[in-house]
């Protein structure tokens, strides 16, 4: 659960951050390239920083370790993934995936 | 090249950027939903959930630090992950630079404010297209940002309505949002791709038996990046 305390400094300083990564370049560089290593290890990250998340939100509850598959979420992973690779729709991914947990859920429940 | 548009032409131009804008709602629309119902399981407030979207507009990051924040991340790890998620947006900004010669220093920090992955195809095309660039990316970009800023409304609406006993299934948005946005990432990386996002997965998920999650997913991504470099990409594979 967050603290009230600390959400609107993050509120504040993610949003400057990411002010100044988009309007930086564009005042500073001028259409200049960065150093071809640099570029590329910076174009990493959003790909690392993403699937490491997906990792994590997938396979932790509460900060731990779980592999329990008792709420779908592997099986709701493969099927996002498969409908990512196969559609390339945003929307089909988030709601297909949902679709499948839910389902599952609601039939293991039942 | 002449200075002088019309205000015939800007209002056309707004028009049209207003027009390629809408085209964007199905990559807000999946997005937003998660993201302020999260937020809402995050223990935010429904008006600082809004407000996050409204001064970031950064999905990707927002929906990261929700996670991390969840697992009991501080300031300056929230930073980190900030950075790491919106490095891209640094690339676009400079993609786009070449094709901002016209446009006053107000606009160009309006843009900067309202830049999404979207513009480094927006703005260059109107670019090669003609007419008032100024008028057309301002008029696009903001439609996308009110986009998300409505669609975040939406979702902080419709979280209350969803039963308790669906927790754990809504839950489920956000890596399936985080999936929706990693698998285009990867197909456009040029071969190096999957092995920084397997990479930072593994550790980002592995390390979590020995550290906290939120520096996991920092060294797990620092790690995945650096070692994408040792990948050569397809367009390097036929110069050796």
């Amino acid at each position: 659960m967050a603290s009230v305390e600390g959400v609107l400094p993050m509120i504040v300083g993610t949003a400057l951050l990411t002010f100044g990564i988009r309007y930086l370049p564009m005042a500073l560089l001028g259409g200049q390239r960065l150093r071809p290593m640099l570029e590329r290890f910076l174009r990493h990250l959003p790909i690392g920083i993403l699937a490491a998340m997906v990792a994590q939100s997938t396979f932790l509850r509460g900060g731990v370790l779980s592999t329990a598959t008792s709420d779908y979420y592997l099986h709701g992973l493969i099927a996002a993934l498969l409908l990512a690779i196969w559609t390339r729709s945003l929307a089909a991914v988030v709601f297909g995936g949902l679709g499948l947990v839910g389902l599952l859920t609601f039939l293991g429940n039942g | 090249m002449p200075t002088f548009v019309s205000r015939r032409t800007r209002i056309a131009d707004a028009v049209e950027g207003v027009r390629d804008g809408l085209l964007f709602i199905p990559l807000y629309l999946p997005l937003a939903i998660p993201y302020a119902i999260a937020g809402q399981l995050a223990g935010l407030r429904d008006w600082e959930i809004v407000l996050w979207s409204a001064i970031i507009y950064a999905g990707s990051a927002q929906l990261a630090c929700l996670s991390a924040l969840s697992a009991g991340a501080g300031l300056v790890e929230l930073l980190i992950i900030t950075f790491m998620a919106n490095a891209r947006h640094g690339f676009i900004a400079i993609g786009v630079t070449p094709y901002l010669g016209g446009v006053t220093r107000r606009a160009r920090l309006l843009l900067g404010f309202t830049l999404a992955t979207p513009s480094v195809g927006l703005l260059p095309a109107k670019a090669a297209r003609g007419g008032d660039l100024q008028a057309y990316g301002l008029s696009a970009q903001f439609c996308q940002w009110a986009q998300w800023v409505l669609f975040t409304l939406l979702g902080v609406w419709l979280g209350p309505q969803i039963p308790a006993d669906w927790t754990p299934v809504i839950g489920f948005a956000v890596p399936a949002a985080f999936l929706g946005l990693l698998v285009p990432l990867v197909r456009e990386s040029s071969g190096s791709g999957l092995a920084v996002a397997l990479v930072s997965a593994a550790l980002g998920l592995g390390l979590t038996l020995f550290w906290p999650p939120q520096i996991c997913a920092i060294v797990g991504t620092l790690v995945g990046a650096a070692a994408g470099l040792l990948i050569p990409e397809r367009g390097d594979r036929g110069k050796r």
